[in-house]
């Protein structure tokens, strides 16, 4: 048994969950009026005039993050990307809890300003699981040799 | 001998050049791979991406020529005809006055100070048949404020209100109460209770208070709103307010001046009878 840290069958398994999550939040932003544009709107981080554009290249580079993740290609940038997105998106909820918006972080479609009910918990919780999605991409980053991917 | 141990070395050699070869064509093969893959990556990414810009351009605002009309709306323009010019008998000999406005631009609240009154003299006098068309075009450009908020679509909601009160028969009056009331900062928007306390204002009470309630809260024009907003694209209107005078532009002086504006239409008028 090799050892854990940098364990190809482990980077393999980050690999794939990584693909998934990426492909299903994109696909599904992508397939919503505007994309993610409204979703974007309710961080207030952003001018509104980028949203409609970040609308749909948000969903895009998910969606292409996660194909390469999928195959394994350029597994190690796309390791470096997925982490890099995931922590801007931890960023984007620290921020609207800090200043005390309630929404929706539109991670998987959806988005806009609800009830804050639970806030801090639902804050938490997105912010903790887009921390192990950052571990997973730095994984990669740092060990990119997988199983079954296409680049050895 | 000495030709052995050059040819055991020579096997070294091939050995390692071959390993270096082999090395080589792995290498070439992963670069090919890492190129068509990334190409291929990037190409249905470019192709997901018409899937939104083809639904998007077939839905547009979405129309529906059976959306139902506020009274007296006809669906060739989707405008609210204001005054007695409509129904006198030389009324194609009146001159037309579109003016095209967003319950939510600062400018059209500004055109009703300025050539409000000159616009109803105007109209009382039956000299101009008098289109007021409605668009939602800043709902977009405002929609980070108007849900901060908390009044999304805040011109479409004061559109669809002015269409209630049009039923009600105050349509003129309701449309300068929310032009008197716009919020003090752009993007604030118009709450329902607010519509409705202006609704009140302009003498809509009683039974027709609760038809126009009903009529807001069931989004009974919402169609009509986004049939007369596809027009405003349509027709290539850039900017609210535009006046349009018997087919032609007027310009920002003509419009907000009231006395010029005056003298347009009825010069207009003259030309036409």
């Amino acid at each position: 048994m090799k050892r854990l840290l940098g364990n190809p069958l482990v980077g393999t398994i980050f690999r794939v969950i990584l693909a998934f999550v990426f492909l299903y939040a994109g696909g599904i932003k992508l397939l919503e009026d505007h994309g993610a544009r409204d979703a974007i709107m309710a961080y207030r981080l952003i001018p509104p005039s980028f949203a409609p554009v970040l609308g749909y290249v948000l969903p895009l580079v998910e969606i292409g993050l996660g194909l390469l993740l999928l195959v394994g290609l350029f597994v190690k940038e796309a390791g470096l990307a997925s982490a890099i997105v995931m922590f801007l998106f931890i960023i984007g909820i620290a921020s609207v809890w800090i200043r005390g918006y309630s929404i929706d972080c539109g991670c998987f479609g959806g988005g806009g300003d609800i009830s804050p009910e639970g806030r801090s918990t639902r804050y938490a919780i997105e912010i903790v699981r887009d921390a192990v999605f950052t571990l997973m991409g730095y994984w990669l980053y740092r060990w990119p040799s997988t199983l079954i991917a296409l680049e050895k | 001998m000495a030709k052995e141990t050059i040819s055991a070395k020579d096997a070294r050699n091939a050995a390692a050049a071959a390993r270096a070869e082999a090395k080589a064509a792995e290498q070439a093969r992963e670069r090919k791979v890492r190129i068509i893959g990334g190409l291929v990556v990037l190409l249905v990414m470019g192709g997901l991406l018409a899937i939104p810009l083809i639904a998007g351009k077939n839905k547009g605002p979405d129309t529906n020529a059976s959306a139902a009309v506020p009274l007296g709306v006809t669906k060739d323009t989707y405008g609210v005809k204001v005054g007695s010019a409509w129904t006198a008998p030389n009324a194609d000999k009146i001159p037309l006055l579109q003016i095209w406005e967003d319950f939510q631009c600062p400018a059209c609240a500004q055109l009703e100070v300025n050539s409000g009154a000159a616009i109803n003299k105007l109209v009382d006098a039956g000299s101009v048949r008098l289109e007021l068309r409605p668009t939602i075009f800043l709902d977009d450009k405002l929609r980070g404020q108007n849900v901060t908020a908390g009044n999304p679509d805040s011109s479409k909601a004061a559109t669809m209100a002015f269409g209630c009160a049009v039923d009600a028969g105050k349509g003129k009056d309701f449309h300068s109460g929310v032009f008197a009331n716009q919020p003090p900062t752009e993007g604030q928007g118009f709450s329902t209770a607010l519509l409705t306390q202006l609704a009140q204002k302009t003498g809509i009470t009683g039974a027709d208070l609760t038809t126009f309630s009903d009529c807001l809260s069931n989004r009974k024009y919402e169609g009509w709103v986004n049939n007369s907003f596809d027009r405003f694209s349509k027709e290539g209107v850039t900017s609210t307010p535009s006046g349009i005078l018997n087919g032609k532009e007027l310009t920002g002086e003509q419009l907000f001046n009231p006395d010029e504006l005056t003298k347009l239409v009825l010069a207009a008028g003259k030309t036409s009878k």
